[in-house]
């Protein structure tokens, strides 16, 4: 509906008989009702809210909202826009008269109508309106001036720009309620009421919302009370109170589902990266059957294993082990559907969102950090035997009870040799011999520098890092380059690092060679250089080699990667609302793998000899790796009145591909003659693998909320994989989730003891793909090397399933958030289930199938538990800060169904323990079976009564209910969970002025483990070829009558297959990390232009409590840190 | 607006197909099988992987002929192998609980089920594929066909024949799985019955397959030893195969050799006289001259004697890997001559060994040695895998006229082998019985298939003990481990 003209002063035009007709019948209508309708319109209240709208659109609101009607001139009115109204039960007349404020109309009532006329020049003249000039100056935090920042009037298009010096002048119509408007392109807007300042000052702050009250997701930066899924924030001053070195151990300190697999092989070795997990397991992957003894870790197709994605893109776990956490902004763990969904195929284990460091704008600013570390190893576990104890056990097992005089005289010799080199003192602790206490240091540095169009920023570290095992180490050094340029609407990032990791296990080989070797062997000659054979006392099957000898020869294995990685983004602000993000990051590594053995190592296959020559191999490894990642975001920000809507559209596609060569060497003339020019022979032809993957994802992601009570969030991810069948290419991902923010509704608003409740739940979808690339399709390898007489051929490479679909997670999270009494007590909950479908495992299937094994979908487990975070501000003042803080994860791991392969695998296993030799130690171990209705974790074997005190044999008790002697695979059953019932993470932070300390603790509860040191090394204890624990001696069963857990000590039947006996309940609680700082604030240091100085004292793994007593770390042991430093900025 | 949403709808399917292209990543080293398959030069290809696989060390180029297989037969100087590190040694005593033995056989049930997987998918896609994809047409769309399933057949019989009971010690329990579907992974073990009805099943029908391709009488002269074996055309050569595909029948399932397995598979399942007929089929063939096609050679020039080979398998490999077993003082492959050309040193096969040694003589066969000379028919011999020879069909022949009391006609077959080898016309001992003629077969046997792996499989079917220590259980293989999964 449009009014126009003024009919009484036939200025303008008519346009529409219609209207004139209207405004008769209208006339009419009034003159009839003008009483009343006078008391009506003109009185009449309305609210409205309007954003930057035209002045005849918001004439047609009001018409709507009362019985008002306008009547004015096109050309007067429609050009006119830009115009904003928020109002509330006002007057009409108040609301027109702020809307015509700064036009050149007036406006008059007549009766219902109002007539809008331009004001005569008379009338402007007459007006009072007095033109007044505003002058500022716009300054950053430091006090900078701040140039082009955009100053403007609420509610009108006037503004203007700071100049070089961050001053600006601004001329206007005086008038009431003037809100100046401060705005800049990554800083927050600011308004200003204007109260005839004299001289305004602003300053503007940078845009990084408080990080504690952002949930980073990757994709967007989400207000934290208005999410609805399930997230952890760290940030870094938290990180840095619990680990300078170790990112990935920290991290288990904030979130109690998020966890490292306890290794209890590798222990401390810098070497060993971690394997986690976040809210339990859900995947197989290797199974124990399949295992390589070498590797340090799965990480490779571990199917459990988070996702990690740095500053918008994915990094490997070894990156992020490797990082230096002075380079970490925050860190966010994100678990549920509804954060994780949006990264769709790959978010089924969790993601882990972590942004790192951006220069500030400013002075020149260096901030120096210095961390040294003092490890020492940790033997609390090891309970090993001395010389005369060993003797005594030997004697006592009855080794020297020989038959016949030619054997009894040999066994005297023998005992009487091991007495000789006991009373020549004769009595080597060997766990020492490999082992060191050693100083780490690690130096990392930050310039910044910049102004608000451009900054600069520059890092550098290096992070030597030596292991507890002598010679090995893992040296980290790095550097990068950082620009961030921003111009109108623009903002360009640009960063540069380049990191090089050199990396040596240690020559010594494995320390379990050390926590079994006999304490009264002789291992030096008489010029103290270590033996290459130990003596032997007896006849064995193979030679006694020492392992010192093999650290005095040339052996090294090593590995180094370098990367080069770059990162861009373009941030295109096209207003307030609405941005465009483009990113592009590519890395580019190269790693090298090396393996030497001395010609005159024990370790050759084919040792020196008269009839041997030459030994001796290198092996290497050389590995390019290219992978570029490709984001682009649209995001749209916007609140209107009560409605906020944050929406993220985008596309993301990644690209892995990386290339290993293998080669090996073999026949070199000495340990120093290790380059491959002097080899004899390359063995066997070098070979490439080659493996490319690709994925593209759409995404979508909504929050929305609703008078921040009323909570939504929604995304949906399309993604394609490039390791499907051409069938299963793309699938989706969505989740959704909703809340309420209770806190917030009216009746609770001022409650002085509820200051936060909020309740939200999400359910969704994600997936993961795991496993290597093209076993899903049927493919052929080219036989190249054999041609056949009628042509070359082509052969089956693998059982390709092309129904292989994606493996998928649906969690449901519920949970709630209070805070109570201005949250100085704070509580979070959880409650989620996530049930894994379709699971991809690798599956092992019979040879007449042509092939070994195939991956296939299969299965379904189910991991459910319960998340708690509580913490307390006990005191707050000023000098004086106490916090306490726990939390406690309890999950419960139940596979739902599996398939018949994987039945078929526990057949397998018990093949195992049926076909192998009980001599063999591998029998000893527990093997993970997996069956409907127990956990991935759960342990196997048979249940025990215990050992006969008649016999010292041990007596097992059938599924039935038989009481029986003999140990038979089928009838293992579960015994116990290695996943503890709960576990987590409790500490205080207490600040007394300068002074605080931090500590964290970490416990675990509830779960069993197989504690595998009393079979092998006191139960089946090698007597006499082993050094064994002092367990051995006082508790084995010796004599009838003898009431102990451990067979009989002559009992020489071979390794105790898994028994109950040795499942025991795992309680720990471990000391993981104090620390204690003092901060500088002293006029000194002013003087000295260091703006901070902070001093701190740690320590890592101080102490750890465990009910199971067993040894730790057998091939590399675990150690202890105390750790100082120093942190500056000048 | 909706021009627009047409626009949209054009956009988002235009992106969606081209990632879906930019998600197809071809790999480099390997083929995929869509790809593969995409011409019939791709079936060609698949083909020619099975018998290239089939050629290896692991099963016919070395294990399953002069390896293990001869080694289970006796053949070798005990004395000669114990002296070396050759875990042939524990073959010997039928030790298969060493772990090298268990490899040995681990691989040949391994490479054997992967071929025959392979032969699987190769049939499952050309059962359904257009003719006219082939150079051929039909012709070779059935060609391939028949030689895959023919190929699957033939490798489920020697399986059968290593890993399960001759039917004569049968225990009607099941052995061997039948694999017939690729994947083929729940697939359960079969009787003996069972399977040897399958691989007669796919035998008859494989040759009906390539019949349509071999037995036309325009490819007469394509099975004359110059044109199945030497590829050399002496009489004109329009005959010629001019591609490389159709040319060395003699190394591919054609259709005489798939009826000399069919023999072959008739006679171990105990049917002689479907067994007879395979094999008189075969002698009977004529040439376009109106000669005999198949007959024993009469020049004597090659070792391998390949005039008389059905169907033989090639690796350019072969010596090299004999050669391993051939150097050093005691060669560990050294045959055993007690009781091989007892007074009947005559023999022509005799000639093919070489006597090496003054005072304690080592005898090695010729087949597989080395040699420098390059002329094409040395080549042709020594990189040949003789699999089915014309003797074993006359053996084949005599056997059911044994049985079936025509004794005379019965030695008249074996004395045609031994006419051939120029063996006096007489045999040794007396036959009195179908033990006797058995026990004659055996040493004829014994002196033909040197280096081939068939002797076994004979004293298997026969159930004579090759070796006093020998026990009848040592005739059956036991399943590798890697199949005891138990489904």
């Amino acid at each position: 509906m449009k009014k126009i003209g003024n009919c009484y002063l036939l200025w303008g035009r008519w346009s529409n008989h219609l209207l004139k007709m209207k405004l008769l019948f209208l006339f009419c209508i009034v003159s009839v009702f003008q009483l009343s309708a006078e008391v009506f319109s003109q009185n009449a209240r309305i609210s409205l809210s309007m954003n930057n709208a035209k002045l005849s659109e918001i004439f047609d609101k009001i018409e709507d909202l009362s019985d008002v009607t306008f009547l004015y001139r096109d050309a007067e009115v429609l050009p006119i826009g830009g115009i904003s109204v928020d109002v509330s039960n006002r007057l009409v007349s108040e609301v027109v008269m702020m809307c015509l404020e700064d036009t050149k109309l007036s406006y008059k009532f007549v009766d219902n109508t109002v007539v809008l006329t331009t004001k005569s020049a008379k009338e402007l003249a007459a007006d009072p309106v007095k033109k007044i000039t505003i002058k500022g100056k716009v300054t950053d935090k430091k006090g900078e001036p701040l140039p082009g920042v955009s100053v403007g009037i609420k509610g009108s298009n006037l503004g203007v720009s700071t100049d070089v010096d961050g001053n600006f002048s601004l001329t206007v119509v005086e008038k009431k309620n003037l809100v100046l408007l401060f705005s800049f392109i990554g800083m927050k807007s600011q308004e200003l009421k204007y109260n005839k300042q004299q001289k305004i000052v602003v300053v503007m702050k940078d845009n990084d919302q408080k990080l504690d009250d952002v949930v980073v997701t990757g994709y967007s930066n989400i207000n934290k009370s208005s999410f609805t899924g399930s997230a952890v924030t760290v940030t870094k001053d938290d990180l840095l109170k619990v680990s300078k070195t170790n990112i990935v151990a920290a991290l288990q300190s904030f979130d109690p589902s998020f966890r490292i697999q306890e290794n209890n092989e590798w222990g401390s070795d810098p070497n060993a990266l971690p394997e986690m997990y976040i809210r339990g397991r859900s995947g197989i992957g290797v199974k124990d059957l399949d295992r390589s003894v070498l590797s340090k870790s799965s990480l490779k197709d571990n199917p459990n294993l988070p996702i990690f994605i740095m500053d918008g893109f994915q990094v490997s776990v070894q990156k992020l082990y490797d990082f230096d956490p002075n380079r970490i902004e925050s860190i966010t763990i994100l678990k549920d559907a509804a954060s994780t969904a949006i990264y769709g195929s790959r978010a089924a284990n969790g993601v882990v969102v972590i942004t790192t460091v951006t220069p500030k704008a400013g002075k020149l600013n260096v901030t120096y950090n210095f961390t040294g570390r003092v490890t020492v190893p940790d033997l609390s576990d090891y309970n090993l035997m001395n010389s005369r104890e060993l003797i005594a056990t030997e004697v006592a097992a009855g080794f020297y009870e020989g038959e016949g005089f030619h054997e009894k005289q040999q066994l005297i010799k023998e005992l009487n040799g091991k007495y000789n080199n006991l009373a020549r003192g004769i009595d080597t602790y060997w766990l020492s011999k490999p082992l060191r206490s050693v100083f780490n240091s690690k130096h990392s540095i930050f310039i910044e520098t910049g102004s608000d169009n451009i900054r600069f920023g520059v890092n550098a570290n290096y992070n030597k890092e030596d292991g507890v095992m002598k010679d090995s180490y893992r040296d980290r050094i790095g550097g990068g380059f950082y620009v961030d340029y921003r111009v109108n609407k623009f903002q360009i990032r640009n960063s540069i690092s380049y990191n090089v990791i050199n990396a040596q296990d240690s020559p010594y080989g494995s320390f379990n060679e050390y926590s079994s070797a006999l304490p009264y062997d002789r291992y030096t000659d008489d010029e103290g250089m270590p033996l290459r054979l130990l003596h032997e006392w007896h006849s064995l099957s193979s030679d006694r080699t020492n392992p010192l000898y093999e650290s005095t020869l040339k052996n090294f294995s090593r590995n180094s990667y370098e990367e080069l990685i770059n990162n861009t983004s373009i941030n295109y602000y096209v207003n307030n609302h609405l941005s465009i993000k483009g990113q592009f990051s590519i890395t580019k590594q190269s790693s090298i793998n090396e393996y030497f053995l001395d010609p005159l190592s024990n370790r050759n296959v084919d040792k020196l000899s008269v009839r041997n020559l030459s030994s001796g191999t290198y092996r290497e490894t050389k590995g390019d790796r290219l992978d570029w990642n490709a984001n682009f975001l649209v995001a749209y920000n916007r609140s209107i009145s009560d409605h906020n809507i944050n929406l993220t559209v985008g596309l993301n596609a990644v690209s892995n591909s990386s290339e290993d060569i293998s080669s090996e060497y073999r026949g070199f003339p000495s340990g120093t003659l290790s380059s491959i020019n002097f080899a004899e022979e390359i063995y066997e032809k070098p070979t490439k693998s080659e493996n490319r993957n690709r994925l593209i994802g759409f995404l979508t992601n909504l929050n929305y909320t609703y008078n921040n009570i009323y909570l939504l969030d929604a995304s949906c991810r399309l993604d394609g994989s490039s390791e499907f069948g051409s069938d299963n290419k793309f699938a989706p991902f969505w989740s959704t989730g909703v809340g309420i923010n209770i806190h917030k509704y009216k009746f609770l608003e001022d409650n002085y003891i509820i200051s936060l409740l909020k309740v939200r739940a999400s359910y969704g979808s994600s997936g993961k793909v795991n496993f290597p690339a093209y076993v899903a399709r049927t493919t052929y390898d080219i036989l190249s090397k054999d041609w056949y007489r009628t042509g070359f051929g082509t052969s089956l490479k693998a059982l390709g399933n092309m129904d292989l679909t994606w493996e998928k997670t649906n969690t449901l999270d519920y949970g709630f958030e209070l805070g109570l009494f201005d949250n100085k007590l704070y509580m979070k909950a959880a409650y989620y289930n996530k049930r894994t479908v379709d699971l991809i495992t690798q599956v092992t299937v019979p040879t007449s199938s042509g092939f070994s094994q195939f991956y296939d979908n299969m299965g379904e487990v189910e991991n459910k538990g319960l998340e708690l975070t509580v913490r307390g501000s006990v005191i707050k003042t000023e000098d004086i800060d106490l916090t306490l803080y726990a939390n406690i994860a309890s999950n419960k791991n139940k596979i739902l169904a599996i398939s018949k392969s994987l039945k078929a695998y526990n057949d397998k296993v018990d093949d195992y323990y049926e076909s192998r030799y009980s001599g063999n130690i591998e029998v000893s171990k527990p093997l993970s079976k997996y069956q409907e209705g127990a956990s991935l974790t759960a342990i196997y074997g048979m249940k025990s009564l215990g050992i006969d005190p008649a016999t010292g044999q041990e007596i097992f008790e059938k599924r039935n209910g038989e009481i029986t002697r003999t140990w038979d695979p089928k009838e293992q059953i579960v015994l116990g969970d290695r996943e503890p019932t709960a576990q987590g993470a409790f500490g205080f932070n207490y600040r007394y002025k300068q002074f605080s300390l931090y500590t964290s603790f970490m416990y675990q509860f509830g779960g069993q483990t197989y504690n595998s040191t009393l079979v092998t090394k006191v139960e089946n204890a090698r007597i006499y070829n082993e050094n064994v624990d002092k367990r051995v001696f006082d508790d084995r069963w010796k004599q009838p009558g003898d009431i102990t857990i451990y067979k009989s000590i002559a009992d020489d039947s071979g390794y105790t297959k898994p028994s109950s006996r040795f499942v025991q309940d795992y309680n720990v609680v471990s000391l993981s990390s104090i620390t204690a700082g003092y901060d500088f604030k002293a006029n000194w240091m002013k003087t000295a232009h260091i703006s901070m100085l902070r001093f701190e004292l740690g320590s890592n793994n101080l102490f750890r409590i465990s009910s199971v007593k067993q040894e730790r770390g057998t091939s590399y042991p675990f150690a202890r840190t105390v750790n100082i430093s120093l942190k500056a900025s000048f | 607006m909706k021009n627009k949403l047409i626009l949209l709808v054009i956009f988002l399917s235009v992106i969606f197909t081209s990632c879906n292209d930019w998600l197809d990543i071809t790999p480099e080293d390997i083929v995929e099988e869509t790809v593969l398959f995409e011409t019939g030069n791709g079936y060609r290809n698949a083909l020619n992987g099975v018998y290239s696989n089939i050629s290896s060390s692991d099963m016919y180029a070395q294990e399953m002929t002069w390896g293990f297989q001869d080694v289970i037969a006796q053949y070798y100087d005990y004395r000669k192998m114990s002296r070396n590190s050759s875990y042939y040694k524990y073959v010997r005593k039928y030790n298969y609980d060493n772990n090298d033995v268990k490899s040995i056989l681990n691989g040949i049930w391994v490479r054997g089920y992967k071929s025959i997987a392979n032969c699987n998918n190769l049939i499952s896609n050309i059962e359904d594929e257009d003719a006219s994809k082939f150079a051929m047409g039909k012709e070779e769309k059935d060609m391939i066909h028949g030689e895959a399933l023919a190929l699957r057949a033939f490798l489920h019989l020697d399986i059968l024949r290593l890993f399960a009971p001759a039917p004569i010690n049968d225990d009607g329990k099941p052995y061997i799985p039948y694999s017939e579907t690729y994947p083929s992974i729940l697939q359960g073990a079969e009787t003996v019955t069972s399977c040897s009805e399958k691989i007669i099943r796919d035998l008859e029908k494989a040759r009906l397959l390539v019949a349509g391709f071999d037995t036309i009488p325009e490819r007469k002269a394509w099975f004359r030893t110059r044109l199945r074996i030497e590829a050399v055309d002496g009489q004109g050569s329009s005959d010629m195969p001019d591609d490389l595909f159709y040319a060395y029948r003699g190394f591919r399932m054609n259709y005489y050799a798939i009826t000399a397995v069919l023999a072959r598979a008739y006679a171990y399942a105990g049917d002689f006289e479907k067994a007879y007929k395979a094999a008189e089929e075969i002698t009977l063939v004529e040439d376009e001259f109106g000669g005999k096609t198949f007959k024993f050679s009469s020049d004597y020039k090659t070792a391998k004697l390949y005039d008389g080979v059905l169907f033989a398998l090639n690796n350019k490999k072969l010596t090299e890997y004999f050669d391993v077993y051939d150097t050093g003082n005691y060669k560990s492959l050294a045959l055993n001559m007690n009781g091989l050309f007892d007074g009947e040193e005559g023999d022509v096969r005799n000639s093919f060994i070489r006597v090496e040694g003054s005072y304690r003589k080592t005898y090695v066969s010729k087949k597989y040695l080395k040699t420098d000379d390059t002329g094409f028919t040395t080549v042709i011999n020594s990189e040949m895998i003789p699999i089915i020879r014309l003797s074993e069909l006359y053996y084949i022949m005599g056997e059911y006229l044994y049985s079936i009391g025509q004794t005379t006609e019965a030695i008249e077959m074996l004395k045609a082998v031994r006419i051939a080898r120029k063996v006096p016309n007489d045999l040794p001992e007396e036959v009195n019985s179908m033990d006797d003629f058995k026990r004659e077969i055996l040493r004829d046997a014994k002196r033909d298939f040197i280096g081939e792996g068939q002797l076994f499989y004979m004293y298997k079917r026969f159930n004579v003990k090759p070796y006093s220590k020998m026990e009848t259980k040592d005739f059956v293989m036991p399943i590798p481990d890697s199949e005891h999964i138990n489904l």
